[in-house]
């Protein structure tokens, strides 16, 4: 039940996922399917809401509003795997912490677009291989 | 490594972190509490006893600096050791929580490798130091019980004394002992004899502290029951007490007497001194002459059939006689140089003419300001008679 093929046979995600940082979290819970599924739940509850809070620090041009949800989105989205979406944190924090907001809606557009796809990936993965554990 | 098993507080603002530690924790067999913000984990903090607490640095309203700032003001929470957990990048955050007083880090995301380790570590520490405490406060308790028995040792001893000296017309007396520990091996006694003579003993027990007290304790017994058997002999008092001290002990010890007995009206002291400092005799008709009562025997404790010789002096008006143990000739000053007789001798004599008590506060202001702040070394007694 490795996870090393996790996002494997998912056409439109492959590349998104980091199989070794998923695998890392597998380990981290003690090889637990059921764990990590959890865990999936968590982060795919968890993220939208930090999205809006995105959205809305555009709105209101807030720029620290933005980078302290960068912040956070930054780690946990590596935690899964998603590089690209943490990345793209990285560069979202910064401007934040410079206090600008120049190019930061293009960023946050990309970002909610990459975000959809590493969902739909992590929920496949969670379905494929959580599910035998029936939890 | 990571054998340690704790009660660890996570302490993160993101739920899908805290999941992470708090699954990966309680994978690892710890029990696992978590809360919310740096407000919660205070209030939990303070609530229940935990080993260590993971501590997120950017959180909503208080962060995790202010979490260990406050910690750190409490005398109980300073104690409990923080790793704080910050994003892979943020190095510039984790140094500030070092400085802040966090024992190490953890960065995101979690590695399980990263995290065994440092919680294990950080687990060990705790308990190494745990232990520690609990021996120093051990250490602390079997030192205080010491100290308070040291005290009532302290006070039995202090009873042995004379509580008054008795008042001689004609004659003054002075006599301290001044222990360099809570016990002393040195002791004086001061009694009047069924026969209304003065019988004065200073001493010394051979070595400091408990032993020579106890053994202090038997010799003073002994030389004041025997003191009071032989009133005007004080070779038989001691050869009596010598020989109890042989048959009744097996500790090697000795112990070094001058003992006398003062006939008031004539002025007569007849002495044995048993290895004893030679007590300085002051005669004031020969313009502050001295003679010292050397030794007439070997210390007690040592032969069976120890004897000593009686000698005799007669104190006239004006003489000083000045017993001591070797507490002030010993005493050393910065430059380890002795006290020695002559300093005792030049003291006294710029003092004869004044009053026992002048003489014996001068002698001991004398010898304190020589050593000046070194520790006092050994014990002291000393005795002033003085005959108006």
């Amino acid at each position: 039940m490795a996870l090393t093929d996790f996002p494997a046979g998912v056409p439109p995600t492959e590349g998104r996922l980091d199989p070794a940082a998923l695998e890392k979290l597998l380990e981290l819970v003690g090889g637990e399917q059921a764990l990590l599924a959890e865990l999936i739940d968590s982060f795919l509850q968890d993220t939208p809401p930090l999205l809006v809070s995105m959205r809305r620090a555009l709105e209101q041009k807030d720029a620290a509003q933005l980078g302290m949800a960068a912040h956070t989105l930054k780690s946990t989205s590596r935690g899964f795997g998603a590089v690209r979406l943490s990345e793209w944190c990285v560069e979202l924090e910064a401007m934040g912490n410079a206090g600008t907001l120049d190019g930061a809606a293009e960023l946050v557009a990309q970002l909610e677009k990459e975000y959809q796809q590493v969902s739909r990936a992590l929920e496949m993965g969670r379905d494929t291989e959580g599910a035998p554990h029936g939890q | 490594m990571g054998s340690e098993r704790g009660h660890i507080l996570v302490v993160d603002d993101h739920r899908t972190d805290r999941l992470k530690l708090c699954l990966g924790l309680q994978q690892q067999g710890h029990a696992v509490d978590e809360a919310e913000d740096g407000v919660q984990a205070l209030q939990m903090l303070r609530a229940h006893s935990y080993d260590l607490v993971l501590l997120d640095i950017v959180m909503p309203e208080m962060d995790g600096y202010q979490v260990l700032e406050q910690m750190k003001e409490d005398d109980v929470l300073r104690d409990v050791p923080v790793l704080v957990i910050s994003a892979y990048d943020d190095i510039d955050r984790v140094v500030k929580g070092i400085l802040l007083g966090a024992e190490d880090y953890l960065p995101k995301p979690f590695d399980p490798v990263l995290l065994r380790a440092r919680i294990g570590a950080s687990l060990e520490k705790k308990r190494l130091r745990d232990q520690e405490r609990k021996l120093q406060k051990q250490l602390q308790d079997a030192n205080e019980t010491m100290r308070r028995e040291l005290a009532l040792a302290m006070d039995v001893q202090a009873s042995f004394l004379p509580r008054e000296l008795p008042d001689i017309p004609g004659w003054q007396l002075a006599v301290t002992l001044r222990p360099a520990r809570e016990t002393s091996g040195d002791f004086y006694d001061v009694s009047v004899l069924p026969n209304g003579w003065l019988g004065i003993v200073v001493a010394d027990v051979a070595g400091k502290g408990a032993a020579a007290a106890l053994f202090m304790a038997l010799s003073w017994s002994l030389i004041r029951t025997y003191a009071e058997e032989y009133p005007t002999q004080p070779e038989l008092a001691l050869r009596a007490a010598n020989r109890r001290i042989l048959t009744d002990t097996r500790t090697n010890r000795f112990v070094t007497v001058f003992y006398g007995i003062l006939d008031p009206v004539t002025g007569r002291l007849v002495y044995c001194n048993a290895g004893h400092c030679p007590p300085l005799l002051f005669c004031a008709r020969k313009s502050k002459g001295f003679q010292a009562l050397v030794g007439t025997g070997t210390p007690l404790g040592i032969l069976t059939e120890g004897s000593w010789e009686q000698d005799a002096v007669d104190l006239t008006p004006g003489d000083v006689l000045v017993m001591y143990t070797d507490g002030i000739t010993e005493a050393r000053n910065q430059e380890r140089e002795f006290f020695d007789q002559s300093r005792l001798l030049e003291t006294v004599r710029a003092h004869v003419g004044h009053p026992a008590q002048e003489i014996q506060d001068a002698i001991l202001e004398t010898v304190y300001a020589f050593t000046g702040d070194l520790p006092q070394t050994d014990d002291i007694a000393l005795a002033v008679v003085g005959r108006e």
